[in-house]
């Protein structure tokens, strides 16, 4: 094997591979989006048994919110390594809180009028595709204050940068995510 | 990320180990152990087809309650046709195979220190330990293990009602469990997979330069990264039907006589949720089978595979229209003639690129200077079987046909013979030719072949013969109060003692391997390239360390099937080795 050649040419990467494994996750994620999305359209089809549902305005509210929250993460990532990196994450996480209660608030409203999360499944899917997305949103949550605890007042924290952006990215995805989901639900399915 | 190779302690070396080799062998194992249980409940099954109406002292021995009077439970028999489904389908055939091999085969063939991301790699590994377990101690709860079938479908698994379904109590909330599990497990390994091959291949790896293992592992991993997501939300919704009594796939249910408060849900939704995967599913458990039979077939006919960019191609096609035939499921639940015939349509489609693989593996072949290695005997019985199964697949596939023969022998022996058996003879040969690599050990060839042999025969003579049962019903549990059937009783008798033959075969195969791992001839540096081939993972040093090859990692300078070009007095020149003057680049 006296012909083997070696290389230690160190591997420079178009993007980082963390990077590239979320958006490999972002498509599955696409795909659990639209396998609820493609379900809820047939259940929309069955006539006999569909019964319309309001969406609430709590979930216009959140939808503001979550828009808001995706400017000040970026805002927070922009400034990695300054003072305001801190006001920017912590205002995000208020956000991200608001959102989750917005979210609460919207399915006790859906509930209040008279779309219990048990019954006709028309009404049900609204509570679990946006729980599924919830969870997601949560995990995210997770993410943001621990990366919040960990890069506030340290230095070198621009080496490690690269975790706020996996994250930021990670949320401006769910978040679109969640946008799309409004908008499906108000105008397509339940208009 | 530094994968330099260190000192390491016993829990982080064999244990939770974040070098792909170990998880490789991790994955083998734990694989080897659901083979064992799925097979036994295989036999159990055909015990009680071959010889209904006996008892066996022995089974009541073995399963107490589930067996009384030594002849197995009607429950329990559906128990196990659930569990060997599920166990074969999804722990065996797509985590013992792809987690195997794509841990064993990425790194080492792409010239990568280990994955992108080896903790994922690890937890990939022990969310399948945890969904192994979630599903072994459904085994051993009261009311049994689910029994609705391994595609679960609804109505009967979306209600915890075990007054009509004992298996549909806890049994079924744990093989939900299980699979969710299962399905996180999936999706960290694909995503590394992807990543890795995408990011981390060596100087002079371009993608026209890679293994055919690669190639199909690749695939596999995108299919599974779209794929398993819509199983999960179908798994997500059945549970929910089931804790909390929604009805996203129920409706107008009525038990003893009274009207069930389920209403305006779709059983039929389901069925497109889960086939959506389910048919995907046969192409992440058949296209690592391709991966590694081209290799064999190319490394033992000491010929280039032929038409390697066309098998490529086919991959993509097959993954493609992999994904617009799941409907071909469903014929007979009284969907539009018209929609059927789309599916018929594209489901045919997909014989063009398998005769495209087929064809290429027969001209990789001919002529060439075959050596008929355990390896090379078992990826030609897998071309047998993959043709034999396919041929029936022209059947089933076209919706006119497939009405009648829903649900028979035909479908039971065309699936076993062309996902599962053909599945399985890849695996053995991906185990014996580089089981080297993995043991630092030569395994036994003699033992290889015998377990080879009795295999075949076995397989043949069990899944044949169903041909002719294509107008018996499956999954009954026995078939003595129908007339017409008892024709088949005979036949049933002797498919059943094959079944015997070919799960004792395995046991030696299990032998083999233990033994050959624990005391086979060492490999040493003359011989760590047994089969004399181009690939990179043949060039690491005999001590395996983590990191794979000390100091610089090898630069790749052609494809990987040179083999028999005249360039050189060997008929193999590794992808290490560069080109001559004159030679031209294949990638």
């Amino acid at each position: 094997m006296s012909e083997l050649t070696y290389t230690n040419k160190p591997k420079e990467f178009k993007i980082h591979p963390k990077m590239f494994v979320l958006y490999l996750s972002m498509a599955s994620m696409v795909m659990l989006f639209s396998a609820f999305s493609s379900a809820l359209i047939v259940k929309r089809g069955d006539t006999k048994h569909w019964i319309n549902v309001h969406i609430p305005i709590e979930f216009l509210l959140s939808t503001i919110v979550i828009i808001f929250s995706s400017l000040t993460i970026y805002l927070a990532y922009k400034n990695i390594g300054t003072k305001k990196f801190r006001v920017f994450s912590l205002i995000t996480i208020v956000l991200a809180c608001l959102f989750v209660f917005l979210q609460v608030k919207g399915w006790n409203a859906l509930s209040a009028n008279g779309t219990p999360y048990v019954g006709n499944p028309s009404g049900t899917f609204v509570y679990f595709i946006s729980g599924i997305h919830g969870v997601h949103y949560v995990f995210g949550i997770f993410f943001l204050i621990l990366l919040d605890r960990l890069y506030s007042g340290r230095e070198k924290v621009l080496e490690y940068s690269v975790y706020y952006n996996i994250l930021q990215q990670f949320w401006h995805f769910i978040g679109l995510i969640w946008v799309y989901l409004y908008l499906f639900f108000k105008f397509i399915i339940y208009n | 990320m530094d994968h330099a190779h260190h000192e390491e302690t016993f829990l982080t070396k064999y244990i939770f180990s974040q070098d792909h080799k170990m998880i490789a062998r991790q994955f083998l194992f734990t694989g080897i152990f659901w083979s064992i249980v799925g097979a036994l409940m295989s036999v159990l099954m055909r015990i009680q087809l071959g010889w209904p109406t006996e008892t066996f002292p022995f089974l009541e021995t073995l399963l107490g309650k589930w067996a009384e009077g030594g002849r197995i439970s009607s429950e329990f028999y559906y128990s196990l046709v659930t569990m060997h489904g599920t166990i074969l389908v999804f722990f065996v055939l797509t985590a013992g195979l792809s987690g195997t091999f794509a841990n064993l085969l990425i790194p080492y063939q792409i010239g990568a220190r280990d994955m992108a991301s080896p903790f994922m790699n690890m937890l990939s590994y022990w969310f399948f330990f945890l969904a192994g377990l979630i599903m072994l101690t459904s085994l051993f709860v009261q009311t049994g293990a689910a029994s609705g079938g391994w595609t679960m479908y609804p109505p009967i698994n979306g209600m915890r009602n075990t007054a009509v379904n004992l298996g549909s109590g806890l049994g079924t909330d744990l093989w939900i469990t299980s699979m969710t599990f299962f399905i996180v497990s999936s999706l960290l390994g694909g995503l590394n997979y992807i990543a890795t091959i995408i990011n981390l291949r060596t100087k002079g790896m371009t993608m026209w330069r890679m293994p055919l293992p690669v190639w199909a592992l690749l695939f596999t991993a995108i299919l599974g990264v779209l794929a398993f997501p819509p199983l999960l939300s179908a798994a997500l919704l059945l549970e929910s039907d089931r804790l909390f009594d929604t009805s996203f796939f129920l409706s107008d249910i009525v038990l003893g006589g009274k009207l069930q408060d389920y209403k305006g849900g779709s059983p039929i939704l389901f069925q497109h949720l889960f086939w959506f995967l389910g048919h995907p599913e046969v192409y992440i458990i058949i296209l690592p089978a391709f991966g590694i039979v081209s290799e064999v077939l190319s490394v033992n006919s000491r010929k280039p595979v032929f038409g390697y960019r066309a098998m490529v191609y086919a991959l993509g096609a097959i993954v493609l229209l992999g994904f617009l035939v799941w409907a071909h499921h469903m014929y007979v639940t009284g969907m539009n003639p018209f929609v059927g015939s789309i599916f018929v349509l594209f489901t045919l489609l997909i014989a063009v690129p398998s005769a495209v693989k087929v064809f290429n593996w027969l001209t990789t072949i001919w002529k060439g200077n075959l050596r008929l290695t355990p390896a090379m005997m078992f990826s030609l019985g897998f071309v047998s079987l993959f043709i034999s199964g396919g041929l029936t697949g022209l059947f089933l596939g076209n919706s006119a046909l497939d009405i009648p023969l829903h649900d028979t022998y035909f479908v039971v022996a065309h699936f076993h013979i062309v996902m599962g058996v053909a599945a399985f003879f890849a695996m053995f040969a991906g185990v014996y030719h580089w089981f080297p690599k993995m043991f630092n050990r030569h395994i036994n060839d003699t033992l290889g072949y015998v377990h080879f042999y009795m295999t075949i025969i076995s397989a043949y003579a069990i899944f044949l013969p169903m041909h002719f049962m294509l107008s018996v019903p499956r999954r009954y549990y026995m078939y003595s109060n129908f007339q017409t059937f008892n024709l088949f009783d005979d036949l049933s008798k002797f498919i059943s003692v094959f079944a015997i033959i070919s799960f004792a075969a395995q046991i030696l195969f299990v032998v083999n391997i233990v033994y050959s791992a624990l005391k086979g001839r060492e490999v040493t540096e003359e011989t760590k390239n047994p089969w004399n081939s181009n690939t990179l993972e043949w060039t690491t040093p005999v001590e395996q360390i983590h990191g794979n090859w000390p100091g610089d990692l090898p630069e790749v300078h052609r494809w990987p099937y040179d083999y028999s070009t005249g360039f050189d007095d060997k008929d193999w020149i590794p992808q290490t080795t560069p080109l001559r003057e004159g030679e031209e680049s294949h990638g």
